[in-house]
């Protein structure tokens, strides 16, 4: 090839590159920020939600026996469990319809549930999906070996009667309500009224009215029952008291863990960042002087220490229009999402809360694990969700996991009777009410409770009543009634 | 001219022309602002602000396109060392409280919180009627500030970016940044009050900065984005304001903490008063609830 020719090349070639190179100059883009593809981070959450008959679980299940017994079992405790799981999976078959009250039977029912929180018949009938309201107890009566009847009813004397047909329904339940009879039981009776035990001592001229339900009210107190020191004079007064729910004392000695202690759960800050932040990497890190680690990204917090709590300020202040059902469902992901939620821990209640007008309303959710059938209370103890329209706003998970077998001494806990006897004098003397007037008695159970006041290595938890007497809750140690004072808000006990 | 020559003037030409044209493609920072951030961006930057009836009168950085977090922890808190540099010998009055430590002097109160910020005033009756009256300028306030930080220490070499602002006539507010690796640290600064020849007030939060640690550097949102994210928050203006700042740095809230990360930001200051920090990575507006005021 000869020069010229290949100078033709050579110009031909560069007058052709210039030309694509100024037309990448002038029609291409310059977005100085790189024009990457956006990353998609996967969802991650901690585990699938429960399926909806396994979110509300009954506060206790109760058999009654002879001449006005019952035994009681609680959650956690293993009779309970198994009470209850062959029922939902008994209910999961065969088929139901509505009754009219009317054929409500009249005998006793075999089984009495509680629930707190209130429990929707729907969700835990299989292929039901019509709505049929909120109920607070249900009492299934054993018809026949396929035939059973519940009977949901709630406070304000709504109920709902449901025939249940399935194959060996009937006959199943009462072999395990057996089983479990057979394998021991603590008997329960129920707690009366100040009156009903006035009337019944009087009707009674042996004077066989039971001693630990005599002792309460009575105006013949012994000296060995008095709780002694500078109550000892109110112990002898009368002070009258009507119960306003199904309260169930047992008959015997309650013999319980001295202190439960608490191991901590293990969760992964990484898998936590991952499912609160849609990119963990945006988040900034504080550490603060006691080791407690906060992640932020300006519009939400996790703090993480003996606890982990969840802020998203932004979100606060909304309303509510989701329905109470919803709200079950939606707490149930929360908890399952971040964290996930442990056989052994129950959804102990769920509430609205906030002004009536609709703004700054919420839902709270709070669990609580079981040992024994006595729930853990207290800030520190239980587990609790906020949320409204806008999403969840508050979550504060207590990693504090109960050892549900402790092996520290058992000791014999005070009757529920006398607990309450001494909750009815510091609540009068606190009040400073008039004599001659009726106390109502809204709740009285056993539970452990953490002392929020003492922050220590080791986590300890230690047996008391809770005494609500109207809206007062009084907690007593269980075995010396003294009186306590946990130092957390009402809304944890 | 023959054509050979023609040819070869030609090809040196297009020679020149084509690496001036690749030099221009690989290296688009060297061009003018209009290359770096799309005519797009800043048209709808430009008619945000018109509809809310702002103007902007700053110039648009064009970097920084990634940042990080920066590690800092809490300030030192000298007391005794402050104590000694701010009086010396002087006799003073010292009161403990729960948030902090104060000492009182004849001429001045120090005041050392618990996290480490302190403030220095001045006793102006103690003030000198000349000094105080004595004409400066922007320049002479700065000389003053500097001094007064050097014959205390208080000018580290982290020190770099100030701004000086006149507040009334003969009195100044000059603020020194930390930086680091040339960006500043809005919230760690020491802030002084100028009258005259001298310096009435000092006030300082300056957390000590650690530098980047275990994190990747990440994309950041454009200065024209963080205009966007700042006027929907603010909104429609009834009086016209102007956007008269924006600047690259980093920025946090004061935090009762060891350490912590600091995020980047770009403070967009409006009307030369009130200062915004717009998180450069989630566009959040780090200081929504207070605007930095100079007044």
């Amino acid at each position: 090839m000869n020069t010229e020719k290949l100078k033709t090349y050579i110009l031909c070639g560069l007058v052709i590159s210039g030309l694509i190179l100024t037309s990448f100059l002038w029609y291409g883009d310059y977005p100085y920020y790189e024009d990457t593809e956006p990353v998609f981070q996967e969802v991650f959450f901690f585990e699938e939600p429960r399926s909806e008959c396994g979110i509300v679980t009954p506060q206790k299940i109760v058999l009654p026996l002879e001449q006005e017994n019952f035994t009681v079992f609680r959650r956690g405790e293993e009779g309970f469990h198994y009470i209850w799981d062959s029922l939902l999976e008994q209910l999961g078959r065969g088929s139901f319809e509505e009754q009219p009250a009317i054929y409500l039977p009249e005998e006793k029912p075999d089984i009495v549930l509680y629930f707190k929180p209130v429990i929707f018949p729907e969700m835990i009938f299989a292929s039901d999906e019509r709505e049929r309201g909120s109920y607070s107890r249900g009492k299934i009566f054993i018809q026949s070996d396929e035939e059973i009847y519940i009977f949901f009813e709630n406070t304000d004397n709504r109920g709902l009667l449901i025939k249940f047909n399935g194959e060996s329904t009937g006959a199943a339940l009462a072999n395990i309500t057996a089983e479990v009879l057979n394998k021991g039981y603590t008997v329960f009776s129920l707690l009366k009224d100040s009156e009903s035990l006035r009337e019944n001592g009087e009707d009674n001229e042996e004077g066989e009215a039971e001693e630990a339900d005599a002792s309460v009210g009575e105006e013949l107190i012994s000296e060995e029952d008095s709780a002694g020191g500078d109550d000892s004079e109110a112990d002898n007064e009368i002070i009258d008291y009507r119960v306003e729910k199904d309260i169930y004392l047992p008959e015997e000695e309650l013999m319980v863990s001295s202190l439960l202690r608490f191991d901590e759960e293990e969760l992964s800050r990484e898998d936590l960042l991952k499912a609160i932040f849609v990119d963990k990497e945006l988040a900034r890190r504080i550490a603060e002087p006691d080791g407690t680690l906060i992640f932020t990204d300006g519009e939400r917090g996790l703090r993480i220490s003996d606890s982990v709590e969840y802020t998203a300020p932004g979100l606060e202040g909304g309303a509510v229009t989701y329905t109470y059902r919803t709200a079950l469902n939606k707490a149930n992901e929360y908890i399952c999402f971040y964290g996930g939620w442990a056989d052994s821990l129950f959804l102990r209640e769920i509430d609205k809360i906030g002004t009536a007008m609709g703004s700054n309303e919420s839902f709270r959710g709070i669990w609580s694990y079981y040992v024994e059938g006595f729930p853990v209370l207290g800030e520190r103890g239980t587990t609790e969700v906020r949320f409204n329209d806008q999403g969840l706003f508050y979550y504060r998970r207590s990693l504090l996991v109960p050892d549900f077998s402790p092996e520290t001494a058992r000791v014999a806990a005070a009757p529920g009777e006398e607990a309450l006897r001494e909750a009815l004098g510091i609540y009068r003397n606190d009040s400073a009410r008039e004599d001659g007037l009726v106390y109502i008695i809204n709740d009285l159970f056993p539970a452990y409770i953490i002392d929020a006041s003492e922050k220590t290595d080791e986590t300890d938890a230690y047996l008391v009543w809770v005494v609500q007497v109207e809206e007062k809750k009084i907690f007593l140690d269980a075995v010396n009634l003294k009186q306590v004072f946990p130092g957390d808000s009402d809304e944890y006990f | 001219m023959n054509i050979s020559k023609a040819k070869s003037v030609m090809i040196i030409v297009f020679l020149a022309l084509n690496l001036f044209l690749l030099y221009h493609l690989l290296e688009p920072g060297w061009g003018s602002i209009e290359d770096v951030i799309t005519l797009e961006e800043r048209q709808r930057m430009e008619s945000m602000l018109a509809e809310n009836n702002y103007v902007l009168e700053a110039e648009i950085p064009a970097k920084p396109e990634k940042s990080f977090f920066l590690t800092v922890t809490a300030p030192q808190k000298n007391i005794e060392e402050l104590r000694e540099l701010f009086f010396g010998d002087e006799t003073i009055e010292v009161v403990e409280a729960e948030e902090g430590i104060t000492y009182t002097s004849e001429k001045a109160v120090l005041f050392i919180q618990n996290n480490g910020f302190f403030s220095y005033i001045i006793n102006q009756s103690q003030l000198g009627g000349d000094a105080a009256e004595a004409e400066v300028d922007e320049g002479e306030a700065l000389d003053t500030a500097s001094i007064f930080l050097q014959e205390r220490g208080l000018l580290t070499e982290d020190t770099g970016k100030y701004e000086v602002r006149a507040d009334n006539e003969n009195e100044f507010t000059v603020i020194f940044y930390e930086e680091y690796e040339d960006i500043p640290l809005f919230s760690g600064h020491i802030k002084l009050s100028v009258k005259g020849d001298k310096v009435i007030e000092a006030r300082s939060y300056r957390p000590r900065i650690v530098g980047v640690e275990d994190r990747q550097e990440m994309k950041v949102i454009p200065a024209t984005a963080a205009v966007m994210r700042l006027i929907e928050e603010l909104g429609y203006t009834g009086e016209e304001k102007t956007v008269s700042e924006i600047a690259p740095g980093f920025y946090s809230r004061e935090y009762e903490a060891e350490e912590w990360e600091v995020p980047p930001v770009w403070r967009i200051s409006i009307d030369e008063e009130n200062q915004y920090y717009i998180n450069a990575f989630t566009g959040n507006i780090e200081n929504k609830e207070s605007a930095l005021q100079y007044k």
